[in-house]
């Protein structure tokens, strides 16, 4: 079957494109919008694949959207009324959106992407869309699937088990009690954005200690079954989108963070980080007992784990250091753009007679790169030997080749890389792309035959550990050799490189290793603060000519300043 | 001044004088000349007349350089106010991407499209282009009435007019000169079209507010009267915790055509 899977109107929005269980393409939307996590609907994205398959809008057998919208409206009614009276705005908002536009999302679809045959269109339920990203792309026959995120239809958490080309839902926790919720209820607390920026609580409770933990337990309590609830006199997330805490946090916290006021984490009083500290490990600790019950329930070594917080990688290293599992996979984009291709290969696996599975283990799902030279590029004979000589020499580099990932952060097909020795090498190459949280960690590449030297790594996790999903202790000779890339509570965040996948960059390495004795390099996403990952050259020169980087080598092209 | 000018004059001054939203303005102004600029320069790869190619290039990278002074001047404000905050989207922002729509506060400029020049043609891209800079002069011009309390972004508007009118004279001279080679109806065609289109892009947006703004007073109302009796039934309903079970098995064929 040839599918589009389709997310769109919250957070990023992204199409997908799987043949025959093949995935093909997978695109977000912001790569064109240059929007970061544009959640408009994903018209470009969409076509942008049926490009990379060589396909027609016609030549579709369906398109799958990734939730059900009268199951989710029901659920936002619901929650509406059951706060009356303190929901007469979010209500009049909320209805407004859904009677005008949300109710009718087959009609939009058909609109939109110029899809006549209504009956093609096929929805899946939001848990089901991510348990199916998270169990069809991984490398495992069997395996028990865990899924926790923010919010869909009624689910919020969900335990399935997966065998064959069969995957079916064991049970469900809904909604309000949602860790991905409480998880944005605490970053807004904290002065940060909601959603758009959850994850800087993880690079934040690295500085800290969990001295609130006994508050957290509190506010989300253990249930029975190795389940959880939240205690929602604390938020308002279930019916109010612009404040998601009550006042009850503050009094049990202190006061919220403004967002102008500096964030707390070196200093003496280091409150913000010790709140991020203790949130991390309260969803730790529900994570390992939500995969507790999920092993009894689907007893298997291996873990597929999806949903929002599955981004969280000192959960998904804490998972499989404690939990019963003793493998993990993470699929490659774990949000709701990864969702678009999981609801494809749901409705693919679902109805039809395939059984043959594509694992995936790593992000590049995107265009290959449409290479227009700009003003002042140099063509290259030998690209490699130069961006090598370029690191050599100390400079930070952006590298742009091939085609671009998906999700938040660049695999090393838009990358900028420098050397790690330097004890403000985190710090400058953060700046090169204004990343202004200096509490950030930063991956560091390494390749397969180095990584055991210089981190402590788990066993089980080979396509964690390429697509940096996991933080590791560090051994004492990487904390020597590349102090900034180590975080003050000793762990990395190591992306493991192997030549067969990505042979280019595994030879950088080797290389650069030869050279300097240290086959590392320092690596961060080349993408400006507030915008997507670079997509063409143009938009890598503009980003380019934005920073104060010296060099940027597009394929085989430099572009230089002085 | 057009009755259409006149009626937003009041909506625009509220909106200068509340300074979150002043930011916010000026920061999606920013966004909306970038993606001018990098629209028209991505245009300017498949011109090949060289006077064309020529101004194209200029004021796609004029268009950059407004995004920068707009951006520069939503920092100093920003930093001078103390505004919190990026420029977020709220439930009410997000209703608008209906009609694919950018921010209410965002006009005259914001139509370009890159892929826009191969599916025009070159006379009607350049006739929207014309079409588009002098709606832009002329809001440009009405936010400067509005603005009656801050000389520095009064004076950004005023250099940021300069540069209009120079979009306007180089397109203008080119569809002239494109009338003296014999293509007068192609060109007539071209702006008729393009003044349509902004015409009714006009009228839409401001029916989608109207019917916005009427819409969710209908329901804050209905809220009040039709729904009261069931909130009261509904108020404080706690949703249970715990594992629950998953709906029961269904026909995979039927499940995925449901929407429930």
């Amino acid at each position: 079957m040839r599918l589009l899977g389709i997310s769109a109107f919250h957070r990023a929005s992204a199409a997908a494109l799987v043949v025959d269980g093949k995935p093909i393409a997978c695109i977000e939307e912001d790569r064109f919008t240059k929007r970061l996590q544009d959640e408009a609907f994903p018209t470009r994205a969409a076509r942008a694949c049926l490009a990379q398959g060589g396909l027609q809008m016609r030549d579709l057998d369906g398109i799958v959207f990734y939730e059900k919208p009268l199951r989710k409206f029901e659920r936002v009614m619901a929650t509406q009324l059951s706060a009356f009276p303190k929901s007469a705005r979010s209500f009049s908002r909320n209805m407004f959106l859904w009677l005008g536009d949300r109710l009718w999302m087959k009609n939009r679809i058909a609109d939109e992407l110029e899809f006549p045959d209504t009956d093609r269109i096929f929805f899946t339920e939001h848990q089901m869309a991510h348990a199916a990203a998270a169990y069809y792309a991984s490398p495992f026959e069997e395996a028990a699937v865990l899924v926790l995120d923010d919010s869909g239809e009624w689910a919020t958490s969900s335990l399935s088990a997966g065998k064959g080309t069969q995957l079916s839902t064991l049970a469900e926790i809904h909604f309000p009690h949602s860790l991905g919720l409480f998880v944005s209820a605490i970053a807004q607390y904290l002065g940060l954005e909601p959603g758009a920026q959850d994850h800087f609580l993880e690079g934040l409770a690295s500085y800290g200690t969990p001295r609130y933990l006994e508050i957290f337990e509190g506010l989300a309590p253990c249930g029975p079954e190795g389940s959880f609830s939240i205690d929602m006199e604390a938020f308002r997330y279930d019916f109010d989108h612009e404040t998601l805490f009550t006042e009850k946090l503050e009094a049990l916290l202190g006061p919220a963070r403004l967002g102008t006021s500096p964030l707390r984490y070196e200093t003496a009083d280091c409150r913000d980080a010790d709140v991020a500290a203790s949130l991390q490990a309260l969803i730790e600790l529900r994570g390992l007992e939500l995969a507790g019950e999920l092993h009894k329930r689907a007893p298997s070594e291996n873990l597929c784990f999806g949903g929002r917080l599955a981004t969280n990688r000192g959960l998904c290293s804490r998972l499989l250091k404690d939990g019963p599992f003793q493998s993990i996979y993470v699929p490659p984009e774990c949000d709701d753009a990864g969702a678009a291709m999981g609801a494809a290969l749901y409705v693919e696996y679902a109805n039809s007679t395939n059984s043959e599975r594509f694992p995936q283990s790593t992000p590049w799902f995107g265009m290959p790169i449409e290479a227009h030279p700009e003003e002042g590029a140099q063509e290259l004979s030998d690209p490699h030997q130069t961006l090598l000589s370029k690191l050599l020499d100390g400079e930070r580099v952006a590298w742009v080749r091939a085609e671009f990932e998906l999700g938040l952060r660049s695999q090393g097909h838009r990358s900028l890389l420098c050397d790690p020795r330097p004890p403000e090498a985190r710090t400058s190459l953060q700046e090169t792309v204004q990343v202004a949280e200096p509490f950030l960690p930063i991956r560091l590449l390494v390749p397969e035959e180095h990584a055991a030297d210089y981190f402590e790594l788990p066993t089980g996790a080979q396509a964690a550990l390429e697509m940096a999903q996991l933080c590791v202790p560090a051994k004492d000779k990487l904390k020597s050799a590349a102090p900034s890339a180590v975080a003050p509570n000793g762990s990395a965040w190591p992306q493991v490189v192997r030549a067969e996948t990505d042979p280019a960059m595994h030879r950088l390495l080797l290389e650069f290793g030869e050279a300097t004795g240290l086959p590392l390099l320092l690596h961060e996403t080349f993408a400006l603060r507030g915008a997507p990952i670079v997509r063409v050259e143009a938009d890598a020169y503009e980003a380019f000519n934005r920073t104060t980087l010296t060099s940027l080598i597009v394929e085989n092209r430099l572009y230089t300043r002085r | 001044m057009k009755l259409f000018d006149y009626f937003a004059m009041p909506r625009y001054r509220a909106m200068w004088n509340d300074p979150v939203r002043k930011v916010r303005t000026l920061e999606s102004f920013g966004m909306t000349e970038d993606d001018g600029g990098r629209d028209l320069l991505s245009a300017a790869k498949r011109v090949s007349d060289p006077e064309l190619l020529h101004h194209i290039v200029r004021h796609g990278k004029e268009e950059m350089m407004h995004g920068e002074l707009f951006r520069a001047r939503a920092a100093e404000l920003r930093a001078s106010s103390q505004v919190e905050g990026g420029l977020r989207e709220d439930f009410s922002d997000k209703s608008t991407d209906m009609l694919r729509a950018r921010e209410v506060e965002v006009d005259g400029h914001g139509f370009y499209d890159g892929s826009l020049f191969d599916s025009m043609g070159e006379v009607a891209y350049v006739a929207m282009v014309h079409v588009v800079e002098q709606r832009a002069m002329a809001t440009f011009e009405l936010h400067m009435r509005c603005l009656t309390d801050d000389p520095k972004t009064t004076e950004l508007f005023k250099r940021l007019a300069v540069d209009e009118k120079y979009h306007i004279s180089y397109t203008g001279k080119i569809l002239e000169r494109w009338r003296k080679e014999g293509r007068e109806q192609e060109v007539a065609k071209a702006l008729k079209e393009a003044r349509r289109s902004t015409v009714l892009g006009g009228w839409k947006r401001l029916g989608v507010r109207s019917a916005g703004g009427f819409g969710r007073v209908l329901l804050y109302l209905m809220y009040w009267t039709a729904m009261l009796p069931i909130g009261l039934i509904s108020k404080g309903r706690k949703m249970p915790a715990g594992w629950r079970e998953p709906r029961g098995e269904r026909d995979p064929a039927k499940n995925v055509a449901s929407q429930y």
